[in-house]
């Protein structure tokens, strides 16, 4: 009889994947000013004047948070950011989106599942690394 | 009198299927069978069992701790053409049929695309064994930022094969049982650096309970009946024989040598399965 070592599951602590945030704007005079940043570690700073794509690789921790913040938001004028697309490893977020990002506007409220964000205030994502596996979990409902 | 029947030498390269190989399979077929074979106790089996070449010198396997089953390497390379799209990758000239019967053609060495993924076979058939220029090309991904993603299907029928899998463009590579007349099973591996969502990366960890341990006991019998160096331990000397009475090259596969007249590959796999070494 051949006897055989069982394999342990093995955590990859190093999963460093692409990132691709798709963004665009409708404003009057004033552009929105945006901070992307993951884990704390900014990815993009600055004023989003038309449709743009920002691109990055991170490696995930065990807990992660995906932030865009945008202020910059005069009170008398009407100025929109919208998110187009989130991908992470070239998975489109839209649904784990719609279900597990909070916008929280400046006065306090906070809303599921916005991609229009009309106010200031901050948008996040909170999700777990490794980041297959957690998409695994969400889908049957175990996160 | 010839020794060897050279009507048996053929233009298509077919496999060694042999007795035993044969035997291999009605013996699956007719005999009670080990049938508890885990995912996991698979992998440790067929992970020793592919990586441990006495006849080969491929070295870096431990920058590829992720190791999922695989059915077959064109699962292994549908699961990266599926996350990438059709036009999302890229592959050599001369590469895999499959490429060509599905319309896909090669790229140009020197004109690859950045940034997109490089598919290719190595060893590769034509090529017999190594593609020549595989220096030149690791140095091109490297430049233009392009993954690499080996089909080895052809390693368990190669020997004197050299390669560092370590550099840092190749991301994942696969090998099965196939090449060995285990076409009617096809399991293997898939090793890489770091696990990505895919359809492999989904049929080993997102269905639960007994995915395919039918094929998985199966390979697991197979690779304890079956010497990893089998094709060349056992049809080197027969191999040499038969190039030698026909002015063939060998090359790095046991079963394909290339025309010194024509410079094209010629497939000896039928007639080393019909000239069994006891018969020499």
């Amino acid at each position: 009889m051949v006897e055989f070592i069982v394999l342990q599951t093995i955590w990859i602590e190093m999963e460093t994947l692409k990132f691709k945030i798709r963004l665009s704007t409708d404003y009057q005079a004033t552009a929105p000013h945006v901070v992307i940043k993951i884990n704390n570690d900014v990815k993009f700073d600055g004023e989003l004047t038309e449709k743009q794509t920002i691109e990055f690789d991170h490696t995930l921790t065990e807990r992660n948070i995906l932030i865009i913040d945008r202020q910059n938001k005069p009170d008398n004028e009407k100025q929109d950011l919208f998110i187009d697309a989130i991908s992470i490893d070239g998975i489109d977020l839209r649904n784990l989106i719609w279900h597990k990002s909070i916008f929280a506007h400046v006065d306090g409220r906070e809303v599921i599942g916005e991609t229009w964000l009309g106010l200031n205030g901050t948008w996040q994502l909170k999700f777990n690394g490794p980041f297959w596996k957690y998409m695994m979990d969400w889908v049957n409902g175990e996160v | 009198m010839a020794k060897f029947n050279k009507g048996l030498i053929t233009e298509k390269i077919i496999s060694v299927n042999d007795q035993n190989l044969t035997n291999i399979r009605r013996r699956w077929f007719t005999e009670p069978q080990q049938t508890d074979i885990t995912r996991d106790i698979f992998i440790e089996q067929a992970k020793d069992w592919f990586e441990n070449s006495a006849i080969n010198d491929v070295t870096g396997f431990d920058h590829f701790p992720v190791i999922d089953v695989i059915q077959g390497c064109t699962q292994f390379f549908e699961s990266i053409i599926l996350k990438y799209g059709w036009d999302g990758f890229q592959i050599l000239p001369n590469d895999y049929a499959y490429y060509s019967l599905m319309g896909k053609y090669g790229t140009e060495i020197g004109e690859l695309e950045p940034n997109k993924p490089l598919l290719l076979s190595l060893p590769h058939h034509s090529s017999g064994g190594l593609r020549p220029e595989w220096p030149e090309i690791l140095k091109e991904c490297e430049q233009k930022n392009i993954d690499i993603h080996i089909d080895m299907a052809w390693m368990v029928k190669s020997k004197d094969i050299t390669l560092d899998l370590s550099h840092p463009c190749i991301k994942s590579f696969g090998m099965s049982l196939s090449k060995l007349s285990m076409e009617w099973n096809r399991i293997g591996l898939r090793w890489s650096r770091q696990q990505e969502m895919d359809s492999i990366t989904i049929f080993n960890h997102y269905y639960k309970g007994g995915v395919n341990v039918g094929a998985m006991a199966c390979g697991s019998f197979i690779m304890r009946n079956l010497d990893r160096d089998y094709a060349w331990n056992t049809y080197s000397d027969l191999n040499n024989e038969i190039c030698q009475e026909f002015d063939l090259e060998p090359t790095k596969f046991v079963h394909v040598a290339r025309s010194k007249e024509s410079g094209r590959i010629v497939g000896i796999g039928r007639l080393l399965a019909e000239s069994t070494p006891s018969e020499v």
